[in-house]
């Protein structure tokens, strides 16, 4: 099995990487900070569930909050997991002057995962985004750590030829190691066994509450997988573009990342007969490109 | 899977009836005809975004700074870098 290709947004060609070990998971941390108050940890769901949590309600358009709005702002987003979460704002390379809103969670020291549409868009800001002010645990605009701005990402050649949704995946790269102080997720390739019936949490920065500034969580159960994607009914709106799909056996096991939130219920084919949000599934290929990522990072 | 659908590089202008631009708004994408990312975009100190959109009817949800809303429908053409002026009511 080998990682898939992708591109750098600096002038480095991603083929001074090593070649890596075949393996399908990458180490998660809590990270360093101290943690004080109450950790909202209830609000997470675990292991599997033969029915859906809430009944399906109706919705209005490709907008994706799923019949009653059932988001839940994090107040306390020192503690983790909500601290490895990073609200986004991408500032495109002049002379463009308008922005985006968005999320990205680490999954290294110096590393973020995010949608590939974040970081790589022709039709949003004309190629690479020229800069992201990432902000981990924002709370009311501010973040309880330090924001930092970043310049160098890396995307998948997929969505890079061809704005493949099934390969919307980006990655930031901080020069400096804020990973080690709020923690990072652990991600793995899952097997269509182990996600059928999973319940998975989703958090991040929805542009349509607070103005953005605040993080929401929501979570459901997988409705479907493919080899590529996983759908959920899990309630998002715009801004919540790159946010962790995560799922955890037990209140005690370890959170593993297991997709990338990116689309809403227009990027679900209707031939797939369910009304979900989706994001693409880190699969084994994709898990070994990440480790690129996370080479790259501390080399 | 959702194939990919082309996106066009699309200007959103918003103003205020009052011909003000409305600086800082946010502009999410609630409706289209493909798949489009759950960004939310910000308009600048002129009032103009750059997103880009499926061509076909798209519905756009404005929110102000106050946190109010207005959705506005446009239909987007197959040329490239057009400019769709949106006026909304004042929140």
């Amino acid at each position: 099995m080998n990682a898939l290709p992708w591109s750098s947004s600096a002038a480095l060609p991603p083929t001074e990487n090593q070649p890596i070990a075949p393996v399908i998971e990458t180490a998660g941390s809590d990270g360093s900070a101290e943690s004080k108050g109450e950790s909202q940890q209830d609000l997470l769901v675990f292991g599997k569930s033969d029915v859906k949590i809430k009944p399906k309600g109706v919705r209005v358009g490709n907008e994706t909050v799923l019949g009653t709005d059932d988001r839940v702002r994090i107040t306390n987003t020192k503690a983790p997991p909500w601290r490895k979460i990073a609200g986004l704002k991408l500032k495109p390379r002049p002379p463009q002057t308008s922005s985006y809103i968005g999320t990205g969670w680490f999954i290294g020291p110096k590393t973020l995962l995010t949608a590939g549409h974040c970081v790589y868009s022709p039709s949003d800001f004309n190629g690479w985004i020229g800069s992201i002010e990432v902000s981990p645990g924002q709370d009311a605009g501010v973040s309880p750590f330090r924001t930092v701005t970043a310049t160098k990402f890396f995307a998948l050649q997929q969505w890079i030829n061809s704005a493949d949704p099934d390969h919307d995946i980006g990655c930031i790269q901080l020069a400096e190691p804020l990973g080690e102080e709020v923690g990072y997720f652990k991600i793995a390739s899952q097997t269509d066994a182990e996600l059928e019936n999973a319940l998975v949490n989703i958090s991040g920065y929805p542009g349509d509450l607070d103005n953005g500034r605040n993080q929401y969580f929501h979570q459901n159960r997988v409705l479907r997988t493919s080899a590529h994607r996983i759908y959920y009914d899990v309630d998002t709106y715009g801004g919540q573009s790159g946010s962790p799909v995560w799922v955890q056996a037990s209140a005690t096991s370890e959170a593993v990342a297991v997709a990338v939130h990116a689309y809403g219920i227009g990027g679900t084919a209707p031939s797939l007969g369910v009304t979900a949000n989706s994001g693409p599934r880190l699969s084994p290929e994709i898990v070994l490109t990440v480790k690129e990522w996370l080479q790259a990072a501390s080399a | 899977m959702t194939a990919s659908v082309p996106r066009s590089r699309c200007f959103i202008h918003v103003t205020l009836r009052d011909g003000r631009p409305l600086a800082g708004a946010r502009i999410a994408v609630e409706q289209a005809s493909g798949p489009v990312p759950e960004l939310m975009y910000q308009t600048d100190a002129d009032g103009h975004a750059q997103i880009g959109l499926p061509t076909g009817e798209v519905r756009l949800r404005i929110f102000t700074a106050s946190g109010e809303s207005r959705s506005v429908d446009i239909n987007v053409g197959a040329e490239p870098d057009k400019t769709y002026d949106v006026t909304i009511d004042p929140p």
